[in-house]
């Protein structure tokens, strides 16, 4: 009994003293704050393990591990695990630990791990907040690789290759070029009995036809919607600035729009918002902004315009079945200036890991854009392949929602411009421009005052950031 | 070495036993909290060296509208939560402290939302429950009541959180039962003997011998509720909307530190919510010798 009691007594030590160092708060069960802090330390103490694994373990196992993250829905999980598992069978020296994200999440999560040194080896990375990373020195340098030919860069345009310059220094390679732009939901307009330009339209047009779609889907009794309020979407924002000859910021890193711009689009949207069946109302709004792919109201049919990369039309495709899905262009100013600009997503590697992961990741990142295995999946998964090549390669294996997205980035590619790269506190500007719409849905402001306030807070971010 | 005085001993094995708890608390608890002190004083966008900057975080905070709507939020979550907690508790605690049958059953009921009420989980249920084609409105057009989105519109929003907040009394109500438990039936027989009837006896026995746990419970719940984070991040989609009106403060905290790489504000702001929680949590223990019986 006593040495039953003695093993008990130090199995008993070994358990408790073990789940210490689990990092639990010891607080009450309500606190939510506890689990969350042990997420994150497990979080932590995995990908050190993995860092610690690599050092030791290349002699024994000669397997150095890399961590991939990137944002997408389920399907596009599916495709970039299939690619991965491609890259480690003609790697059996590299093992791809997978780390996807939904996009809203993918950011927050980026940011923290950044913070704590432990970003993943390869991670997809995006123009509109390549800024803060890269400024904030925590993207790997791919000039040395480009150079000695480990990332391959003869097939790819050299205006692509360079828009993975920033501030100087190469930090991340294109995954595909493509394109925010709208979407129409041609069976709804042709229910509703609306026309509409096949590919060009202006500003004004825009709310002509919405507002006949709002007035004729009334008739009809059909409980339809123009289009999504896109004056939540920064983006779109830009898109009209740029063409009224502005934008978001100018090359030295300063705002550039002024606030006659942001009160004409203000005044914009909330015109078609009283008017009543063009766009939905704010609480609406506020939730579909929160909705994933698959319940968005354009998806579900009850909106006709969306806005959404064109890459993620087979996505949206796969969900509505036969729907007539018509990309389209984003409109132009009234004198017919584009706001067009070279999009995309693009694919970046850690400054923090040591030179054998670098190694590894740059052959994964060169594996990734340039090689049939790996397009092979990836088709357009995030638009026209840069490799030029590979793009002709896919054209075969595409289906006709992605051949229609083709051949919509090709038509337009000629008239995209290049956009200017958000300088470092552009999140601070993002956080503004949601509040100040989201005052003039609500109607807690009008439009004047809302861009008032809008371009003060922008002005005061860009400043407060560059101390 | 001399040799050691068995109190000496006796002191090292004691130690020895709390190393463990100690190296936990330097580690993830007292480190972290000098070292977000420090922060609080710099700028510190994480992913560069912080740079000291003396008061600057806080005096941005005297003049940032945000700030104080936070304050305003979360003050009003827990103004309105608390108080229904404990009524609700303290109601149902009552009804459940007689031994009937299944009576266990019922108290296992009421007190499962407070185990895991906080999870994310629940939240998203909760949004389900309470968003434009939730459950919550189906149940009213039933009655020919067209529902509104009670999440997102800026006046509702803020209320189906105190709601779940509310439905998790669960741990407040063992904790009355337990206590109701405790009192000493001669107090009630020697009422009886003297005619006083149950409403009398409530209030003149079971609330006055009740007030320490009450004190217990509004104290843990209001220490609680001021770092409430999980459902307003959930609900919200982590962004305080609609118009701010579920920006509690641990959430605009959340947002300044990894949202925007303010981590030297976001500690600045930290530090204040633990001088406000200690001060709420001080003035409540000064009440309380005005309202609380001890034996």
């Amino acid at each position: 009994m006593k040495i039953i009691k003695k093993y008990v007594g130090i199995l008993l030590a070994v358990v408790l003293i073990s789940s210490l160092f689990s990092g639990c708060g010891g607080n009450s069960n309500e606190n939510a704050e506890g689990s969350q802090d042990s997420t994150s330390n497990s979080d932590n103490t995995t990908s050190d393990d993995s860092q610690n694994t690599t050092d030791d373990s290349d002699q024994a196992t000669d397997q150095v591990e890399i961590r991939f993250a990137w944002w997408g829905d389920t399907l596009r999980h599916e495709v970039y695990n299939a690619v991965c598992d491609e890259f480690e069978a003609e790697n059996p020296d590299v093992k791809v630990i997978r780390e996807p994200a939904s996009w809203g999440d993918y950011w927050d999560k980026l940011a923290t791990q950044t913070a704590g040194m432990s970003a993943p080896d390869v991670m997809g990375m995006h123009p509109q907040f390549v800024s803060d990373y890269a400024g904030r020195n925590s993207l790997a340098d791919l000039e040395p690789y480009m150079d000695n030919g480990v990332i391959d860069t003869s097939n790819i345009p050299d205006t692509i290759v360079q828009d993975g310059r920033v501030g100087g220094t190469m930090v991340m390679v294109s995954q595909g070029v493509t394109f925010t732009n709208m979407i129409v939901n041609d069976d709804l307009m042709k229910e509703v009995g609306v026309e509409y330009p096949e590919l060009d339209w202006t500003w004004s047009e825009y709310a002509e036809i919405g507002k006949e779609f709002a007035d004729k889907a009334q008739e009809k009794g059909l409980d339809y919607i123009f289009s999504d309020d896109l004056s939540s979407y920064s983006n779109t924002f830009r898109y009209m600035v740029r063409s009224n000859g502005q934008d978001l910021y100018t090359a030295d890193g300063e705002i550039g729009f002024d606030e006659q711009i942001t009160t004409k689009w203000f005044q914009y949207w909330k015109d078609l918002r009283d008017y009543g069946g063009v766009i939905p109302d704010a609480a609406t709004v506020t939730e579909i902004n929160s909705l994933p792919l698959e319940q968005k109201p354009f998806t579900l049919g009850k909106i006709a315009v969306a806005i959404f990369p064109v890459n993620q039309l087979h996505l949206y495709q796969a969900q509505m079945g036969d729907a007539n899905l018509v990309p389209h262009r984003n409109p132009t100013g009234d004198d017919g200036e584009r706001g067009e600009y070279l999009e995309g997503a693009h694919i970046a590697v850690s400054a923090f890991i040591d030179d054998e992961n670098k190694d590894a990741a740059a052959r994964f990142v060169n594996f990734f854009v340039n090689s049939e295995d790996s397009l092979k999946h990836l088709k357009m998964e995030q638009g026209v392949p840069a490799n030029e090549v590979l793009a002709e390669y896919i054209k075969p294996l595409l289906n006709e929602s992605q051949q229609k997205a083709i051949q919509y980035v090709s038509e337009t590619m000629p008239v995209a411009g290049t956009g200017v790269y958000a300088p470092v506190g552009a999140s601070a500007v993002e956080a503004a421009y949601k509040d100040a719409f989201a005052r003039v849905q609500f109607g807690t402001q009008t439009p004047e005052e809302s861009a008032e306030q809008f371009v003060q807070e922008a002005l005061a971010a860009i400043e407060d950031a560059k101390n | 070495m001399k040799e050691l005085t068995r109190k000496q001993k006796q002191g090292i094995i004691g130690y020895l036993f709390l190393s463990p708890w100690l190296i936990g608390f330097f580690a993830l608890t007292a480190i972290p909290m000098l070292a977000s002190l420090y922060f609080s004083f710099s700028r510190y966008d994480m992913l560069t060296p912080p740079r000291f900057a003396g008061l600057d975080n806080y005096t941005k905070m005297a003049s940032d509208p945000k700030f104080y709507k936070s304050l305003q939020v979360t003050f009003t979550y827990v103004g309105l939560s608390v108080p229904f907690v404990l009524v609700f508790a303290l109601i149902v605690a009552l009804i459940l402290q007689k031994n009937r049958r299944a009576v266990g059953i019922y108290r296992a009921i009421y007190y499962l939302p407070s185990l895991f009420g906080g999870s994310v989980a629940v939240a998203i249920l909760w949004k389900e429950l309470f968003n434009k084609e939730g459950v919550v409105n189906q149940i009213l057009g039933n009655f020919g009541v067209e529902g509104i989105s009670w999440i997102a519109t800026p006046s509702t929003a803020i209320y189906t959180l105190i709601l779940l907040g509310i439905w998790q009394f669960g741990a407040s109500m063992v904790v009355f039962l337990a206590a109701l438990k405790q009192i000493p039936m001669t107090y009630y027989e020697a009422a009886m003997i003297d005619g006083a009837g149950k409403v009398r006896r409530l209030f003149y026995i079971t609330l006055p011998l009740l007030t320490p746990m009450v004190f217990f419970n509004v104290v843990m719940q209001v220490i609680s509720a001021f770092q409430s984070f999980t459902p307003a991040y959930i609900i919200s989609n982590g962004t305080g909307a609609p118009l701010d009106s579920t920006l509690f403060y641990t959430l605009y905290l959340y947002l300044k530190a990894f949202g925007q790489f303010q981590m030297g504000y976001a500690s600045a702001l930290a530090w204040i919510l633990l001088l406000i929680i200690g001060a709420v949590t001080g003035v409540l223990f000064i009440t309380a010798k005005k309202w609380v019986f001890y034996e």
